[in-house]
């Protein structure tokens, strides 16, 4: 196993401060204030209220503290559906080629040509009843396609490895070399795939929310950012509202960037130049 | 033949620089060419022959430095230049014919671009007629047809390309025209062809030509003079003919052993053990391990190139500080 | 070329055919939904009885399914996406064809320079030259293409809007302009789009940047790089036709997988920004749960992203000679 770099380390440590800082304030913290009407609208941060108000009364520490774990759980959910669906096809198609290639291949690469906003607003207009794990599926059905390329590019490479057609020549079952001989080695790209469709999810999730079509009934970082836009915060002045939620979505998406980068090096040390 | 001395490599050495510490892979090389001559630099994979050739062209690059020694063409030492001087001399005092050049064509440059990329450098307003007409003159002389001159690399087959290659880097007909193995990605027909393009391009201004590779059989159908490198070192120098017909180095002497006979039927003779490794050369001698007349001295000190009679070589069999008795003594002369 | 252009075609009906079947596939009436909040929110609907069934009727959804889709493949073919909602007896296809000028305009111009500044940024850098001014520059962008392109759309606004005062806060025009080809006209438009198109440059050049970076480097290690060197050409000369030439080669394919997503990030980016192109038209229509309009605004999505592959697919071999065939 080839080092990872500090980058991967910093990007899952600042991921993880996150997630810790976001659960454990809840203990200290009443997350009731989300409510509406449960302080003065309109307050700056200060000594009434730690992050300020928004034009409903809803206190923005508050609503920081409820609306991270949604995006965080729609994210991880929908990344760990994606990868799945992804490297298994990847995974039989690259292996045992022939027709079922060809058919998820097409499939594959027609998929990837849709933008993501157009499915996801046929999905959020119809289904009456959104809920995180069914958004979450619907993102993975869109974003399987990356990992399910990349774990067949390096299948394919794999496949033709000395040490495999040792494995064939030794009377090894070829379901028994796909887990205990390609498998192991695919662990670096799986994943660096992992965090891109991690990654591609939340991006979806907040993009659907901030146009106000999220899950039923959540509150979420991108719903707090398409309320802010409704109230026309960034005219009114209101720049507590929308400052906190963007902060927090930043931190997100560099961790994992700096974690993809990270995995990168490993994947793909050619890459990496000279400074 | 002009006898007139038209290239002088003194000294020259070149190290490559790797973590644990630096590899010598040129060590002291020296010799004088005249105009109009063919060298041919034989050796393994390993002796240090392409970093000599890259050397000599000025175009020794990172991790491989040249830390000693001069390129005298004609009257501009190469090595001394600085970085615009050496791009001007390039083309114009010495041409680089690389190994494998099918892929030393810019893929999405028409090809007669690629002639005028080299005639244009620093000329700023000769007139494109006249190029033309250089251009035209010197693919005919190739042996390739006007037609491919508005063509992409691609649409070429390999004989083609390393011809184009020639022609273009010999546009401006320099004094020195190095190549490097530029035939060994080829079959034997067009081997020819490449060579036969050469020794056009080379008569054109009586330029000298350094051939490296590691085929003797096919380097002594076009050189007239031949060097035997190893393990960094120049071990042995002189005419085609005088080290065919006499190799006095053994390892010169095992090089044309090994070439088989088309004629009789006979066992492949091979030089046994393997080119040392040069982050650690053997005291003495680098030949010495595989060398199958070596003496005493072999083993304990370094033999330097020396001029004998009719050619220069470096064993301890053929000097004269080696005392009677354990070879002939040759008259030392410088 | 054929196979691709086969492929695109395969895409072209596939999407069509989710289009079609994805929302029948769901329980739930939309359009008695819509209709129903229309009324609650205080819309007037005439005779909503009468309404939903000739919505149904015309889209003979009380048919076999064959007989929707025949229906829904002539009407596509003739632009006939429905009649909108919100504002009857505007159509759909009306509306959409209004708002697709703005779109096409802020998009092709945002994308080319974005193209452009990314690529040249990530061949400067990965050739290795002015390390000191491209290596900050491809963190920075790196970074600011990692964050969805709306976000900065937020602090666009908040600095030169409100704070400095310079641009507008939201729109594709001023609600007092005079349309036609007048210097005012024309000044205002721009001054409108310069918010838009910095956030869609921002957030996509990092992209193409690091792209051509990874490009460049395999580049530079190539055999014909080594050979203009020893042909004593000028440093820049290697690095624009040698280098950047073709390493650029493949980013037009690159252009066209992208296009996907880029395309979603500058619908979100006019959504935020009100802009009168699609995204500003389907933030509205969401609003107006203008049910009609936003199933017209995907289908459109789909049919521009597949329109894009095509014109990069017939573009590609005039750009790339190696891709000439020679039969």
């Amino acid at each position: 196993m080839k080092k990872l770099t500090a980058s991967f380390y910093i990007g899952l440590a600042l991921f993880f401060l996150l997630i810790i800082f976001t659960y454990v304030t809840r203990l200290f913290y009443d997350t009731s204030l989300v409510d509406i009407g449960s302080k003065m609208p309109y307050l700056p941060p200060g000594a009434d209220a730690a992050l300020g108000t928004d034009s409903f009364g809803r206190d923005m520490l508050a609503s920081i503290l409820v609306g991270t774990p949604s995006t965080f759980q729609i994210g991880l959910i929908g990344g760990t559906i994606g990868l799945l669906i992804g490297a298994t096809l990847g995974l039989i198609s690259g292996y045992f080629g022939g027709k079922i290639d060809t058919i998820v291949r097409t499939i594959s690469d027609s998929l990837i040509t849709i933008p993501s906003i157009a499915i996801l607003l046929v999905a959020a207009l119809n289904i009456e009843h959104l809920t995180r794990f069914s958004l979450a599926t619907i993102i993975a059905g869109l974003s399987w396609m990356y990992p399910a390329r990349t774990i067949r590019a390096q299948v394919l490479s794999l496949k033709n490895k000395d040490f495999i057609k040792i494995c064939r020549a030794n009377g090894q079952g070829e379901l028994d070399i796909l887990f205990r001989d390609v498998m192991p080695n695919l662990l670096p790209y799986l994943a660096s795939t992992y965090v891109l469709s991690v990654f591609t999810t939340m991006i979806a999730t907040v993009g659907l929310e901030s146009l106000g079509l999220g899950v039923d009934g959540d509150y979420s970082l991108g719903t707090i950012l398409y309320w802010s836009t409704r109230k026309a915060a960034v005219v009114t002045g209101t720049w507590w509202w929308y400052t906190p939620p963007i902060l927090v979505l930043t931190v997100i998406f560099l961790s994992l960037l700096l974690m993809s980068i990270g995995l990168d090096k490993v994947v793909r040390p050619s890459d990496s130049a000279k400074v | 033949m002009n006898t007139e001395t038209i290239v002088k490599i003194s000294n020259v050495s070149v190290e490559y620089e790797t973590q644990k510490r630096n590899i010598r892979a040129v060590n002291d090389v020296s010799f004088e060419l005249v105009a109009g001559q063919r060298l041919g630099i034989v050796g393994e994979s390993g002796s240090g022959k392409t970093t000599l050739g890259t050397a000599i062209c000025g175009l020794t690059k990172f991790p491989a430095r040249v830390i000693s020694g001069s390129v005298q063409i004609g009257s501009v030492d190469l090595l001394a230049l600085n970085p615009s001087e050496k791009r001007l001399s390039m083309l114009r005092e010495i041409a680089f014919i690389p190994q494998a050049a099918m892929n030393s064509l810019n893929p999405s440059m028409r090809i007669e671009d690629q002639f005028l990329d080299a005639l244009s450098r620093g000329t700023k307003k000769s007139s494109r007629s006249h190029f033309n007409e250089l251009i035209e003159s010197r693919i005919l002389q190739v042996g390739l047809d006007l037609s491919l001159l508005k063509r992409h690399p691609h649409e070429l087959s390999g004989g083609q390309k390393q011809r184009l290659v020639i022609a273009i880097s010999t546009i401006i007909s320099p004094k020195l025209i190095v190549a490097d193995e530029p035939t060994s990605a080829l079959d034997v027909i067009i081997q020819r062809q490449v060579l036969k393009s050469l020794s056009d391009v080379q008569k054109i201004n009586n330029s000298a030509v350094i051939l490296i590779g590691h085929d003797i059989g096919l380097l002594a159908q076009f050189v007239d003079t031949l060097a035997i490198m190893y393990a960094g070192k120049i071990v042995e120098f002189g005419s085609l003919e005088s080290l065919l017909t006499n190799p006095k180095h053994p390892y010169t002497k095992k090089l044309i052993a090994s070439v088989p006979s088309v004629l009789k039927h006979e066992v492949l003779i091979g030089i046994p053990g393997l080119p040392p490794s040069l982050s650690d050369l053997p005291t003495g001698c680098s030949f010495e391990p595989r060398c199958t007349e070596k003496i005493s001295k072999c083993s304990q000190s370094r033999p330097e190139l020396i001029s004998v009679t009719d050619r220069s070589v470096a064993c301890w069999l053929h000097n004269a500080e080696t005392p009677p008795g354990q070879s002939s003594a040759e008259a030392r002369s410088n | 070329m054929r196979k691709k252009l086969f492929q695109i075609l395969i895409v072209f009906i596939i999407s069509i055919c989710i289009n079609f079947f994805l929302p029948r596939l769901i329980p739930g009436d939309p359009i008695t939904a819509s209709l129903l909040s229309r009324t609650t929110s205080g819309q007037v609907v005439t005779d909503m009885d009468k309404t939903i069934a000739m919505y149904k009727s015309k889209y003979g959804l009380d048919k076999p399914l064959i007989v929707q889709f025949k229906n829904y493949v002539s009407d596509l073919a003739t632009l006939d996406l429905g009649t909108s909602l919100a504002d009857p007896p505007q159509t759909v296809s009306s509306k959409i064809m209004a708002s697709l000028p703005w779109t096409v305009g802020l998009l092709l111009f945002s994308t080319l320079i974005s193209f452009t500044l990314g690529s040249l940024l990530g061949a400067a850098h990965g050739w290795g030259k002015a390390k000191r001014l491209t290596s900050p520059l491809m963190g920075l962008f790196s970074i600011l293409s990692s964050v969805p392109g709306f976000l900065l759309g937020f602090v666009f606004v908040a600095i030169f809007s409100q704070k400095l005062g310079l641009l507008p806060a939201a729109g594709g025009f001023s609600p007092t302009l005079n349309f036609g080809w007048t210097k005012t006209a024309v000044l205002d438009i721009l001054k409108h789009s310069i918010a838009p198109a910095m956030c869609i440059i921002f957030s996509t050049a990092g992209f193409w940047a690091i792209q051509m970076r990874s490009m460049t480097i395999t580049v530079k290690q190539e055999d014909y790089v080594k050979f203009a060197e020893s042909k004593g050409l000028s440093e820049s000369r290697i690095f624009f036709k040698y280098g950047l030439r073709n390493a650029m080669l493949p980013q037009i394919t690159n252009l066209g997988l992208a296009i996907s997503s880029v395309i979603s990030g500058s619908v979100l980016i006019e959504s935020f920004f009100n802009y009168p192109g699609l995204g500003g038209l389907l933030k509205t229509s969401v609003f107006n749960q203008d049910y009609f309009v936003v199933q017209g605004i995907v289908l459109f999505l789909i049919i521009s992203v597949t329109f894009v592959l095509l014109i990069i697919e017939l573009l590609n071999p005039l750009l790339d000679p190696t891709l000439k065939v020679n039969s």
